[in-house]
């Protein structure tokens, strides 16, 4: 019996799996764009959906944006997004890297420390959703508890657009720092000993080293958790589902969400919008993802 | 003489001593003999007469006997004809019992028990109102099986397009608040027709969604949204009194805020928007009338610009911005702490009745002189997917039928639509607010009815009109845009 070559053995492997993703990724996003190109009738409009979706002020309301900071959310879906990024991203970034350094070696606890901290992680993310809505209520929410010490008028805070975003989004970080702390954790773990032994003969303080030895060589990693953060948050739905549905007035919508809207909840359905809006998002997480690999080829 | 001679003649007289010794002897026997004799003969002669006048007596003992005997040979007879048929029956047994051993050796197939699931909105109290329904069902059709699914209308919206696109659905009875729904679900197909199980005019005019002359949705029992609720207990404490002027009424509200404390007057609930927008069209029928209603639902009115609309807003900006309403909690959260006295009046459906537990103890307050109030019944409706289509319509007949009807009213203080249900039926809490809307008309919920994304956008808005009365305009803004395209059909 003839031998198959390697090249043919490979692809004998991935042969079911690639028919998997034939059918259940890349068809879903043909008929997508091909959606996209298309008004309700059928008929070709090119990027005239990509256009109307994005400029309607669900997405983008340049009117209110234009007044930012001083008028509060809706600002757009899209704006939604890029401040959810803007503020999620380096607090779970650091924050996973100070506590993965701070629980670093033979730290008494550390091990139940990390538990505790990933458990944002292995909740999910509609319960999370839920938890949040009513931990921020203002007659008996845990939250305004503490705020009340502090001297702090407690309010719904989900009730009102101006801190509805902000507290979604801070209230996230809980959510995703166990899996930035648990990577880094992973990534100074394999750095050299022998590196800070060498920089300690040679008289570097505590910020050198953190400086000059783990920063870039955690370079790989960041990238790593920078990519995945920045994909989550451009995905996020359930949560925001759960938690506010997207209001009150809109103020806490985002991409995902608004797709769903358009095309589960209006009456008739919208695929024109929902469809180019799907398509942007996919594009620019692909960008990102992209780039990602460039950066860690380098 | 001789010597022989002599002892013959010795022996010769001995004998005859001998003899005669002997015949006295037995002379004297036989006389003591003849004596015991005659006596016994004389026993025996009396024991005799005795003996005859027994044998008389047996005699005649034996004839009753004869003709107890000849009874009883009768009644013997008649055994025997009793012991023919019970040997008959004997064997009729034995012949059944044969059959019964065969049977329990091969029991024959159990008849199947269907389990049919009715997926309904209602949960927790009002959930426990309901179920005995079902019960009562399940009561009446042994081999049937009923579980209670809980889903709100909301996200039925969602589901079960997807649904009923893949030719499958989640419930074989389906119970939801939007007729708009309903109505597009039956027109595409995915509906049975309940025509044959449930007549139109057993309930409220309107109440039923009926295509091409087919009933398709029919009303489970209503909802009124009747106004503001208070406890009559909290208002006698205080010495306050329902209003009778829309001037009396904001008296009122300035009066419970100095009592309550600034946005403690008026609870507002939350959940996913829908407890503001009763408020609001509260207030819009208020100052609008069943004639803006009508409009609304036909799509003739801007909402930024129809005076109605903007008086409505107006008045109830100035409301809020006096600070009589709280800000909007989940709903339930603010039952209870209404109830429990942290907040003076709760605008909300008369299903609250079925929620507290002193029902006797509730009011409502209408904004005084309002012409209509909104109402709405939930709607059963069986889609054409279900494996049971005739039990799932025997169901559904069942749950809108008087009787059902009675028992959901009866535990839930809902008002049921089922015109055969008498008044009288109904707990005391529902007679009273039948009471308090006499007069009034009753309008269909303005969201559920337009339903698509206006009533999403509508909920949404007022959520952050309720928090910032001074974004009134843009507020507006965005329900008309949201409410041009659903009415127009483009969403």
């Amino acid at each position: 019996m003839p031998r198959i070559g390697l090249n043919k053995q490979v692809f004998l492997f991935l042969f079911p799996a690639l028919i998997l993703i034939l059918i259940f990724v890349i068809y879903p996003i043909l008929h997508t764009f091909y959606l996209s190109l298309v008004d309700l009738e059928g008929h070709f409009v090119g990027f005239k959906n990509y256009v109307k979706t994005v400029m309607r002020s669900e997405v983008l309301d340049i009117k209110r944006l234009k007044h930012f900071p001083k008028k509060s959310p809706p600002y757009g879906a899209l704006i939604h997004n890029i401040l959810w990024i803007v503020i999620h991203l380096p607090l779970t970034t650091f924050l996973g890297l100070f506590l993965a350094a701070l629980l670093r070696g033979n730290i008494k606890g550390a091990s139940i420390i990390k538990t505790i901290i990933f458990i944002g992680m292995i909740i999910p993310m509609v319960v999370s959703g839920i938890i949040i809505h009513f931990t921020f209520e203002k007659d008996t929410g845990v939250v305004n508890l503490f705020l009340s010490m502090l001297g702090v008028k407690p309010r719904s805070w989900l009730a009102y657009p101006e801190t509805a975003l902000y507290v979604l989004i801070l209230s996230s970080v809980w959510l995703w720092t166990g899996f930035s702390m648990i990577v880094y954790s992973a990534g100074l773990e394999a750095i050299p000993k022998e590196l800070y032994e060498a920089a300690e003969i040679d008289g570097a303080s505590t910020f050198q080293k953190f400086r000059y030895i783990t920063l870039p060589l955690l370079k790989p990693v960041t990238i790593t958790v920078v990519t995945m953060t920045i994909l989550w948050e451009l995905k996020i739905f359930d949560y925001v589902y759960a938690a506010t549905l997207g209001g009150p007035g809109g103020a806490t919508n985002v991409l995902a969400l608004q797709i769903y809207f358009d095309y589960f909840v209006t009456v008739p359905a919208r695929p024109d919008l929902a469809c180019s809006l799907a398509m942007i998002l996919t594009f620019i997480t692909l960008g990102i993802a992209l780039w990602s690999l460039r950066s860690l080829r380098r | 003489m001789s010597e022989e001679k002599k002892a013959g003649q010795t022996v010769g007289g001995k004998a005859l001593v001998g003899l005669l010794v002997a015949v006295l002897v037995i002379s004297i026997i036989s006389v003591i003999l003849a004596g015991l004799t005659l006596r016994a003969v004389k026993n025996v002669t009396k024991s005799t007469r005795e003996v005859s006048s027994a044998v008389k007596d047996v005699a005649s003992a034996i004839t009753t006997v004869g003709k107890s005997i000849e009874a009883i040979g009768k009644s013997l007879e008649k055994l025997g004809a009793a012991t023919g048929e019970l040997r008959e029956a004997i064997s009729t047994l034995e012949k059944r019992v044969g059959e019964l051993e065969k049977r329990v050796a091969a029991p024959p197939p159990a008849k199947p028990t269907i389990t049919l699931i009715v997926v309904g909105p209602w949960a927790g109290k009002e959930m426990e109102a309901f179920l005995p329904v079902l019960r009562e069902f399940e009561k009446r059709n042994p081999g049937i099986k009923v579980e209670y699914r809980i889903m709100r209308s909301e996200d039925l919206g969602k589901v079960l397009p997807a649904q009923f696109e893949a030719k499958t659905c989640i419930g074989d009875v389906i119970i939801m608040a939007w007729p708009w729904f309903v109505e597009k679900a039956a027109k595409e197909g995915h509906l049975l027709d309940l025509s044959d199980v449930v007549d139109s005019k057993d309930f409220l005019p309107g109440t039923c969604v009926v295509v091409g002359g087919k009933v398709y949705g029919a009303p489970v029992t209503g909802v009124l949204k009747p106004g503001f609720w208070y406890r009559k207990s909290v208002f006698a404490k205080h010495g306050l009194k329902p209003p009778k002027t829309y001037e009396e009424f904001k008296s009122l509200v300035a009066k419970l805020k100095e009592i309550y404390g600034p946005g403690k007057a008026i609870a507002t609930g939350d959940g996913v928007g829908w407890p503001c927008s009763d408020i609001t069209e509260h207030f819009l029928i208020y100052f609008g009338g069943k004639k803006l209603w009508d409009d609304l639902i036909a799509g003739k009115v801007d909402w930024t610009k129809d005076s109605r609309i903007r008086k409505a807003f107006t008045e109830l900006a100035s409301l809020l911005k006096a600070g009589y309403f709280s800000e909007p909690g989940d709903w339930t959260i603010r039952l209870k702490e209404w109830w429990e006295g942290k907040f003076g009046i709760y605008f909300m459906g008369s299903w609250i009745i079925g929620m507290v537990d002193k029902p006797e103890d509730l009011g409502v307050i209408p904004l005084p002189g309002i012409e209509a109030v909104t109402g709405g019944a939930d709607l059963v409706f069986v889609p054409k997917y279900t494996k049971h289509p005739e039990e799932a319509k025997k169901l559904a007949a069942w749950i809108v039928s008087a009787e059902g009807q009675k028992i959901h009213a009866i535990h839930s203080g809902r008002v049921p639509t089922n015109v055969k249900v008498p008044v009288e039926a109904l707990p005391p809490a529902t007679r009273a607010l039948v009471e308090a809307i006499k007069g009034k008309a009753i309008l269909p919920d303005l969201d559920d009815t337009i339903g698509g994304k206006f009533q999403r956008v509508f909920w949404d808005q007022l959520k952050r009109f309720w928090v910032h009365p001074e974004e009134m305009e843009d507020v507006l803004a965005k329900i008309q845009e949201a409410y041009a395209e659903t009415v127009g059909g483009k969403g």
